[in-house]
């Protein structure tokens, strides 16, 4: 899938990728550029009943109907809780084929980098504290490091269904 | 490329016409001997040969030119089409329908189809003539070349076809050949000449655009309908004129001065062609220039001839008025429908859409703003919205009887393979609902029929016992009933045994002795997954589908099946579905912070819910003598309360059954769009979409069916309270 | 698609090889023309390897006619293929590509 990190000790080309950082409690997050679309302020979510505590409600974008995610929830944090600077980022995956919009919350949203891949490491099998298969690698910024994560699978519309509907049963 | 627009309105109306032509088979079987069938059925045949002709689909032309002699013969009265032929007619129907599915997959029709192909044609042969017509075999190929008859006289018994074809036609996947393929099965192709005046300077030429021209001669006996049908695909944007066999010279003079070339050069053309002499179009062009000469002026060809000929104006006049009625004929016939993409319709709702959630939004500031001419204006804005969506949904409309029509098949070939006698009847063909919840319609409907004749209605000797008539009924309604469609779907065969059921269903540890369920309940038990019995797994009610899945295919729609049968007296499921899931009138409710919306085609009423009397330790009230079990949003969707809210009921009728939904706060009527909550909210019960509102909030539109549903599964873990109640407001 | 030329005398003889269909006619056409000051006074085609032609193909045919016409080049087909043949045939444009004597 999408792990360019464990390659590239033998590609010779540079890969450079733009990745969108924000924060999450402490904790520095990247996703792929290319699967944002934009960010937007927190307001007006619409709490769905009896959801798994990672799905925050539904938000009105421009005419669409959009599902919100505490990523902290997902990712085994505590939950997000809405401050001035919490934000929504929203991602656009493709699925079976089919485009899926989600809206993801997040403390605050950084900047955007560049990174090399030979600026990338694997993520770590152990120590992350989180699920392995939701880093797609981790980069190294200054003095802090970014856990850069695979949407498609942190965010995989078959697992979140699962969840709900497990959680309804 | 994209080749396919114009294949693709083949595919499609090769699809109406093979369905069309199999209920007008279905209808001679029945003893129809109407000649208006027959010709029907010829049409269909025809018309599929012909477009297929156009597209090179030479498997199809082939196979269905022979069907379609066989058809003339019935229709010119030679051969009476019996039990026997019409048992290959609908083979061969098939056959042509797997053959036009193959060229729609793009697949070559594979050795064991065209074998098949063989076989009907060879048990077709009896009905044909002795020295049968040259088919498509040897339908002459593009090449062989135009006779040239050497007379010097003019070809009046041709037709003159006249054709300027559209720019785009080749980057359309068109090839003007596969029309002259064509016209060559109507007849001969005297001469041709290809127009090249057209041809522009080099830097102007696009390779991809067409501008070449033709003049035809094609001495055939064919309709003006046939030789048009043969530019169905172009004529859009074709200029295309057609001169019939025997015409005055007028019309070959009007021809040549309504097209855009030299005159001179295209009377050469249709001199070199035959279709008029050289001394007629001498006369004509002298004539001209010598009244140009005495007057100075250059006179019209056409009066010029017309002068000439002295043609009394009766003549035109009557060439005119039989034009017209031609014309008038056309568009009150079957030029009154226009094909649209249905993904166009789609777009043009969900614009639609936006519009009424912007109305509401202007609605919404107009009335804060107070101003009176505002309001009045916005008011009479919202009524036309209003009446803009009604038609635009109604363009996606469409009579459920071609969806009845295709049982009628079902149930002949099914009734013949397991020895019954069965008859579809068919009620309320003409009643609309949405394209879309048709086509989804058609498997629960199919299980459900198939099940009749398996399971239903009775073998012969039973029914004899019983003193039914030998041949059982099922019989297909369909009709409008307060914003929903009823569909039914009756069998006069042995009926459902609850007792039964009930005894299967305790067998099956699905439900426990001891509880008390209504009549209506029990019927539901047999779309429980658990009691699928034995004998519904036969070939017939097969494709492994149970009645869960019919009661599942229901509810995706929105909509809830009942039950009612007697033994020995027959079954009938009705349907109930939304007419259509693309806008509904609801009622915006509060409870807790969550906006909902109540469908408003289930709402009865509201009431404070203080107002009420209830009934002692349960979650019923008394309304006007009447118990209503009701079910508390807040409870079952666990939502935080709200202060001092004085709570509503929202009484709402779904299908025999009345329930409350008791919430926060109500707030009125709102017409909305449903908006799917996408995959990740699949297993949530009781919500069957979104919608937003004019404040741009998203509030969740309550499935009033699935709510209580779920509320019953609830209450079934706790003390039964609902059901109870429910059912003895049903006794 | 594929054009050689070939040059022999007065004549440069085009051999096409391929289909000669609307698939290809653009790429055709650039083909086709370039450079055609270079072409000998006649310009023959050579048809006997093409193997599909429809409409388009034909057009830019009649296009090549006029075009080489208004550069004062005759333009005729020396040899084709039954299919070709048929086509042409069937459009009754044969004898406009005939060498003229």
């Amino acid at each position: 899938m999408n792990q360019p990190s464990r390659q590239k000790k033998t590609q010779s080309v540079e890969v450079i990728k733009q990745y969108l950082t924000f924060r999450i409690g402490n904790e520095n997050y990247g996703l792929e550029l290319s699967q944002t679309r934009e960010i937007i302020e927190y307001s007006g979510i619409t709490e769905v009943p009896l959801m798994p505590n990672f799905l925050r409600g539904v938000i009105n974008l421009r005419g669409e109907v959009v599902p919100v995610i505490d990523l902290a929830v997902r990712l085994g944090r505590k939950s997000i809780e809405v401050q001035k600077r919490t934000c929504i980022i929203v991602v656009e995956l493709q699925n079976n084929e089919q485009n899926h919009v989600l809206g993801l919350l997040a403390d605050s949203v950084s900047e955007v980098i560049e990174m090399n891949d030979e600026n990338i490491e694997d993520a770590p099998s152990f120590g992350a504290n989180i699920r392995a298969d939701f880093i797609q690698g981790i980069a190294k910024r200054e003095d802090e490091f970014v856990v850069l994560l695979d949407a498609n699978n942190a965010l995989s519309i078959r697992e979140l269904a699962h969840l709900v509907e497990a959680q309804l049963q | 490329m994209n080749l396919d627009g114009a294949l693709q309105t083949f595919f499609a109306e090769a699809d109406d016409l093979l369905s069309s032509m199999e209920a007008a088979l279905l209808r001679l079987d029945e003893g129809d001997k109407d000649m208006e069938t027959i010709n029907e059925i010829f049409r269909a045949a025809h018309t599929i040969k012909g477009s297929a002709g156009l597209f090179g689909l030479d498997d199809i032309v082939s196979f269905t030119h022979i069907v379609e002699n066989v058809l003339d013969r019935a229709r010119d009265g030679k051969i009476v089409i019996t039990s026997d032929l019409l048992s290959i007619f609908l083979p061969c129907r098939d056959h042509i329908a797997v053959l036009v599915e193959n060229a729609r997959q793009e697949q070559e029709n594979d050795a064991e189809c065209l074998a098949q192909g063989k076989a009907l044609l060879d048990s077709l042969q009896p009905w044909l003539e002795a020295v049968p017509q040259p088919a498509v075999a040897s339908v002459p190929v593009i090449g062989a070349s135009p006779k040239k008859s050497s007379g010097a006289e003019a070809n009046h018994d041709a037709w003159h076809i006249s054709v300027r074809l559209g720019p785009d036609l080749l980057r359309n996947g068109m090839d003007p050949l596969s029309i002259l393929r064509f016209l060559r099965t109507l007849g001969d192709i005297t001469h041709i000449t290809t127009i090249t005046d057209h041809l522009p300077e080099y830097n102007d030429y696009d390779p991809e655009q067409l501008y070449l021209g033709f003049e035809i001669t094609l001495v055939s006996n064919a309709s003006q309908q046939q030789i048009e049908d043969a530019f169905m695909f172009v004529r859009d944007d074709s200029d295309l004129k057609l001169i019939p066999p025997r015409s005055n010279i007028e019309a070959y003079v009007n021809l040549i001065k309504s097209l855009p070339e030299n005159t001179q050069r295209l009377g050469e053309i249709l001199v070199k062609s035959h279709a008029i002499s050289f001394q007629e179009l001498d006369a004509a062009l002298a004539t001209q220039k010598q009244q140009a000469k005495t007057t100075g002026a250059v006179g019209m060809l056409g009066d010029i001839l017309i002068e000439e000929q002295s043609i009394a104006p009766e003549i035109v006049n009557a060439a005119l008025d039989k034009q017209k009625k031609i014309s008038e004929k056309k568009t009150s016939g079957e030029n009154r429908f226009i094909r649209v993409d249905a993904e166009r319709l789609d777009v043009l709702i969900n614009l639609i859409g936006e519009l009424v959630i912007n109305r509401q939004r202007v609605d919404l500031l107009s009335s804060k703003m107070g101003n009176p001419t505002l309001i009045e204006a916005v008011t009479s804005m919202g009524n036309f919205t209003e009446a803009i969506r009604d038609a635009a949904l109604t363009l996606r409309m469409v009579p459920i009887g071609d969806t009845f029509q295709k049982f009628k098949r079902v149930v002949r070939d099914t009734a013949k393979s397991i020895g019954k006698e069965i008859e579809l009847e068919i009620e309320g063909a003409e009643t609309e609902l949405d394209r879309s919840m048709v086509e989804k319609l058609n498997d629960p409907l199919m299980h459900i029929v198939r099940n009749a004749m398996d399971h239903g209605i009775e073998a012969i000797a039973v029914r004899q016992t019983r003193g039914k008539p030998d041949s059982g009924t099922i019989k297909l309604t369909a009709r409008h009933d307060a914003g929903n469609i009823v569909i039914g779907i009756h069998d006069d065969g042995g009926g459902l045994d609850v007792e039964r059921i009930r005894k299967k269903a305790i067998a099956n540890g699905i439900l426990e002795e001891g509880i008390h369920l209504s009549r209506q309940e029990l019927f539901q038990l047999i779309f429980h997954p658990g009691l699928s019995t034995a004998e519904q797994v036969t070939n017939l009610s097969g494709r492994g589908v149970g009645m869960d899945v019919v009661k599942r295919n229901i509810e995706e729609l929105q909509g809830g099946i009942e039950i009612e049968s007697e033994i020995g007296v027959g079954t009938s499921f009705s349907i109930r579905l939304p007419l259509t899931l693309a806008i509904i009138d609801g009622f915006h409710v509060t409870a807790g912070h969550i906006d909902f919306i109540v469908p408003q085609n289930t709402i009865l009423e509201c009431v404070d819910l203080n107002s009420l009397s209830h009934v002692q330790g349960q979650n019923c009230v008394n309304l006007r003598g009447e118990q209503v079990p009701y079910i508390r949003l807040r409870e079952i969707f666990s939502l935080q309360p709200k202060d001092h809210s004085r709570e509503k009921i929202v009484v709402v009728q779904f299908g025999e059954k009345r329930a409350g939904i008791v919430v926060d706060e109500l707030h009125g009527e709102i017409q909305t769009v449903v908006k799917p909550m996408g995959p990740i909210f699949q297993a949530l019960k009781g919500i069957g979409g979104s919608s937003l509102l004019g404040t741009g909030a998203v509030a969740l539109i309550l499935d009033i069916q699935q709510l209580i549903g779920f509320a019953i599964n609830r209450e079934h873990l706790r003390n039964n309270a609902f059901l109870v109640s429910a059912q003895e407001q049903e006794e | 698609m594929n054009i050689s030329r070939k040059k022999s005398k007065d004549t440069t003889t085009l051999i096409f090889e391929g289909d000669l269909t609307i698939y290809y006619v653009a790429h055709i056409k650039d083909e086709l023309f370039a450079d055609y000051e270079k072409l000998a006074d006649k310009v023959a085609l050579d048809l006997a390897a093409v193997g599909e032609i429809d409409t388009a193909g034909v057009q830019l045919l009649l296009f090549a006619k006029k075009f080489f016409a208004s550069v004062h080049r005759p333009l005729f087909i020396t040899k084709s293929n039954e299919s070709v043949e048929s086509v042409l045939t069937a459009l009754d444009v044969n004898t406009q590509f005939a060498m003229e004597s």
